[in-house]
């Protein structure tokens, strides 16, 4: 059994809906949930929290937690807005969890985490004048205190500056080994979750659409949805290759030649131009084939000017799905 | 275009300024220190304004305790019939307070249901305290409760959930997260309804005449006597309101 199971979790929140939900996470697993705002990222994560009434299982270390009140569960979550307590300093923030369970390793845990977080000058300042970065490992730092089993991070590094990302993406990485945390992670970017985990899971319009490791989600996405949600281009009808196994296939645009000459490849068809813009170093070629538009990445466009134009692009270019 | 909306704007804001101020700063003025002194010495005037204090001090107090758990539970939750539980806690403010009154003698006077439980326990209320403080109560309460309630509005459910999620019950949550959130609206709210129910009139006279709260005293004194014997009263009626009322906003904003 795993560390973590959840099992046939389904959750309605107002007209959402998550649908029969099945994640398992290992014990010290940095996981990573990608999908679209308004996908259910945010209401998985309350539901498994227990801030939602939920139907399912969610087995946490051997235990059925889903009947459970959030403070009983042994759980972590950090929202993407930190959710400070504006009432309190920095330092009774951190420490809030104390209050309701003290253990004799707190105070040892306390000092450990404000020096890992370099967070030790800021401990008597009020929490709403502090940058994100500060305000987001503040938050951080008062999910550690509480020890959870399972930290859940909604999208923490939105909030962020962009100058601070990248350090901030790096700090929780070491965070996750440091403390062997079990993390569940929740992103529209699917390069933070490529930076941060070997799994992860598509979750679209409430439901899991693939759940793989890292490498295969981007080398095989599974459906014509994955493959639109992670930036696949040139998602086109498989019948137009006459390869039946699957009903759609991408290739991407620098993979197809282009040229007033039929161009040396395994596919090629003859196409209509449709516009043409410059992007950095390339042209960015549109073109008509059979209504569905193609895009191509090419260096010239001097052959642009002919009449007859076409497109080619071999078998080992291309990835099925359906 | 510019310059006359700032002309009128100055203008009207001045206009109902001066309607609100002048007629305080007149009765305030229009009676003379000595007169001011000798209606402090009549114990009977001075009975009456610690009376309508704190009476209407201790029914706030007793909606603190009971209308703020409303507030917060109308606050969180959506059910069928909110709309009407809502309506019924304002009907107090639309309602003529004489009117009021009267539906209240209707239930607490000597024939009444909670009149007659409560004779039981010797609990009256027709011409006591108790008559004075179920009057104060009924009217008043709305202003506590509605504030309350944005007040609760406000804070961010997540920030319970983060309260919860670190180990503290609904209860805890509620204490050291929701409350201080909401503190500045609730604290408002009470001295709304402190204020509200230390100037009642129309219900309080239904159903106490005696013992005499100040409103009722003014009143009494103004019908009995003339203007001249209403007027100290008044003054010192309206002193203590302005005294009390800012110096516990100044206390609360110490305390941001």
């Amino acid at each position: 059994m795993s560390f973590v199971e959840i099992k046939s979790l389904t959750t309605k929140v107002g007209v959402f809906e998550l649908k029969n939900l099945n994640i398992n996470i290992e014990k010290g697993e940095f996981l990573s949930v990608i999908g679209r705002s308004g996908s259910g990222k945010t209401v998985l994560l309350e539901s498994i929290a227990g801030f939602h009434k939920t139907e399912g299982e969610i087995w946490l270390d051997g235990t059925d937690i889903a009947k459970l009140p959030p403070q009983k569960r042994a759980i972590g979550m950090v929202y993407q807005d930190y959710m400070l307590f504006e009432n309190m300093n920095v330092k009774k923030n951190i420490l809030y969890s104390l209050f309701f369970h003290k253990n004799e390793n707190s105070k040892r845990m306390f000092d450990e985490v404000v020096s890992f977080l370099g967070i030790s000058n800021i401990l008597q300042r009020s929490v709403k004048n502090l940058s994100g970065g500060e305000k987001q490992k503040v938050a951080v730092a008062r999910a550690l205190l509480s020890n959870p089993k399972l930290l859940l991070l909604d999208e923490p590094l939105n909030a962020v500056d962009l100058t601070f990302k990248l350090s901030f993406m790096e700090f929780l990485k070491d965070l996750h080994k440091r403390y062997e945390l079990t993390v569940l992670y929740v992103t529209h970017n699917f390069k933070e979750a490529m930076f941060f985990s070997d799994r992860g899971i598509v979750l679209l319009e409430g439901k899991i659409h693939q759940d793989s490791p890292m490498c295969e989600l981007f080398e095989h996405p599974n459906s014509k949805k994955v493959a639109e949600f992670l930036g696949f281009k040139n998602i086109l009808p498989s019948k137009l290759i006459d390869l039946k196994q699957h009903k759609f296939f991408s290739v991407k645009p620098q993979d197809i030649a282009i040229s007033d000459k039929v161009p040396n490849k395994e596919f090629t068809f003859k196409v209509e131009l449709d516009n043409v813009f410059k992007i950095q170093n390339h042209y960015r070629i549109k073109v008509l084939l059979n209504n569905c538009i193609v895009s191509i990445n090419s260096a010239k466009t001097d052959f642009l000017e002919s009449k007859n134009l076409y497109i080619g692009f071999d078998k080992k270019d291309i990835q099925e799905f359906d | 275009m510019e310059r006359l909306f700032k002309f009128l704007t100055i203008i009207f804001s001045l206009g109902i300024f001066l309607f609100l101020a002048i007629p305080v700063v007149k009765i305030i003025t229009s009676t003379s220190v000595s007169n001011l002194i000798s209606a402090l010495s009549d114990r009977a005037i001075l009975n009456s304004i610690i009376l309508t204090v704190e009476v209407s001090f201790y029914a706030t107090v007793i909606v603190l305790a009971t209308g703020v758990p409303l507030a917060y539970f109308l606050s969180r939750h959506n059910f069928c019939c909110k709309a009407i539980v809502e309506g019924i806690i304002d009907i107090p403010v639309m309602v003529p307070h004489v009117a009021a009154g009267i539906a209240l003698l209707m239930v607490f006077g000597a024939s009444g249901e909670l009149g007659v439980a409560f004779k039981k326990i010797g609990v009256e209320f027709l011409d006591t305290k108790f008559g004075i403080l179920v009057a104060m109560m009924f009217v008043s309460a709305p202003f506590l409760i509605n504030s309350a309630k944005e007040g609760f509005k406000k804070v961010d459910v997540r920030l319970e959930n983060v309260s919860k999620t670190l180990g503290a019950n609904s209860f805890w949550t509620f204490v050291k997260i929701t409350l201080p959130y909401a503190r500045k609206e609730i604290i408002n709210g009470a001295l709304m309804m402190w204020g509200r129910g230390i100037g009642e009139f129309g219900a309080v006279v239904i159903i106490a005449y005696h013992p005499m709260t100040a409103p009722v005293m003014i009143y009494d004194r103004f019908n009995s006597f003339g203007l001249s014997y209403a007027v100290p009263v008044t003054v010192i009626m309206i002193i203590t309101s302005i005294v009390i009322f800012s110096a516990i906003r100044i206390i609360n904003n110490l305390f941001k």
